[in-house]
């Protein structure tokens, strides 16, 4: 079960079939620009939580897949465009000092044995 | 964009502003009808006093009753669905948003910070400060917040926030010291700059042109000299203008 999640967590892109992907196409088309979509999970007037969530998540991938690894760009992309400068320095700060513990490593569930309850 | 010695709104430059004054054109309408009516059932009532015997029509009239209860619920749906329309109008976009910026209110300054992704998914972003014109005369060499000709004071700044035209955007708004509120009345758009929040407004101006506005809140002893001023550009001019500052940097 463990290494199931690790795998399909890892491996998203890959066990995506294609013309599920195709489906899910924007459509929208803007010469030169690539539109963002709307985060359905960050509904409320107050985006600050968005900003965070897409820094942990670029800190994450990049420990998982490298720096060279194209779809982290796209967290990159993302929380450069929400973050106000003030929080981005901070926040760039953190990781430079080892104390943003978020990204410091993958989550939980990819730890191999790092949960008891699972093994038996 | 607003005229001297005009008395009425600004020009508009988005669909929400139209519809903001749209809605209070409809409800100063209403408004006058029910002013004159109130006023001229008064004015009879009052006037015809003296008359024995008038004021009994008032008593136990119960066809008045039921037009002076039935008008103004009439009037108060007509008002509610106005009301409600302009605000789901005024709501989301529908297409996924092509930039984002983000605006940061200082004392006694704002930053704006742009972020657009190409084709390419390549990011481009830059950050730039927006102060007033002030000087009649530079105080030190490097300064450039001089009045030159054609300028208008206490509306014009040195570097205006640029956005496109036709193209649905986000603005995100916080402040880094006290409450600000980023206002521009010809695009319909009024957010708090709180401290610590980052508020969300979709944005879409729908003509080319120099939109003004003011800080909103009151944020300390220079709140009147934070002055906003939009350059709304065709897109294909934003794009070189995301692009050249990108070269510069």
């Amino acid at each position: 079960m463990d290494r199931k999640v690790k795998d399909v967590l890892l491996n998203w892109d890959k066990s995506v079939p294609e013309e599920m992907m195709e489906e899910y196409k924007v459509e929208y088309k803007f010469d030169g620009v690539t539109p963002q979509p709307f985060d359905a999970r960050f509904t409320t007037w107050n985006q600050m939580r968005l900003c965070w969530q897409n820094f942990a998540d670029y800190q994450r991938c990049i420990k998982l897949k490298g720096k060279t690894y194209e779809p982290c760009k796209w967290f990159s992309n993302r929380y450069l465009s929400f973050c106000p400068a003030k929080k981005r320095n901070k926040l760039h700060f953190l990781v430079e000092e080892d104390a943003f513990a978020s990204g410091k490593r993958p989550p939980p569930m990819l730890l191999e044995g790092d949960d008891g309850h699972d093994e038996h | 964009m607003s005229q001297w010695g005009g008395t009425y709104y600004s020009m508009n430059f988005s669909m929400a502003a139209s519809l903001s004054k749209f809605l209070y054109e409809c409800i100063m309408t209403i408004n006058c009808f029910v002013l004159t009516t109130v006023v001229c059932g008064l004015v009879m009532a009052l006037s015809s006093g003296r008359v024995v015997g008038h004021c009994r029509k008032y008593l136990k009239n119960e066809l008045l009753e039921a037009i002076w209860t039935i008008v103004p619920a009439f009037l108060i749906y007509l008002i509610a669905s106005m009301s409600f329309y302009v605000l789901y109008m005024n709501g989301e976009h529908k297409e996924p948003t092509l930039f984002h910026s983000v605006i940061t209110g200082h004392q006694w300054y704002w930053t704006y910070q742009y972020a657009m992704i190409d084709e390419m998914g390549k990011f481009f972003g830059f950050e730039h400060d927006s102060y007033a014109l002030l000087n009649d005369v530079p105080s030190t060499s490097d300064d450039d917040t001089v009045l030159s000709k054609g300028d208008t004071y206490l509306l014009d700044v040195d570097a205006p926030f640029v956005i496109p035209q036709g193209m649905p955007g986000e603005l995100l708004v916080t402040s880094d010291d006290v409450i600000h509120s980023w206002s521009v009345p010809a695009l319909g758009i009024t957010v708090d700059a709180v401290p610590g929040r980052l508020n969300r407004s979709p944005i879409l101006a729908s003509t080319v042109g120099v939109a003004y506005g003011h800080c909103r809140e009151l944020c300390g002893v220079n709140h009147f000299m934070m002055p906003i001023c939009v350059e709304i550009v065709t897109p294909a001019t934003y794009l070189k203008f995301m692009k050249l500052e990108e070269i510069e940097e």
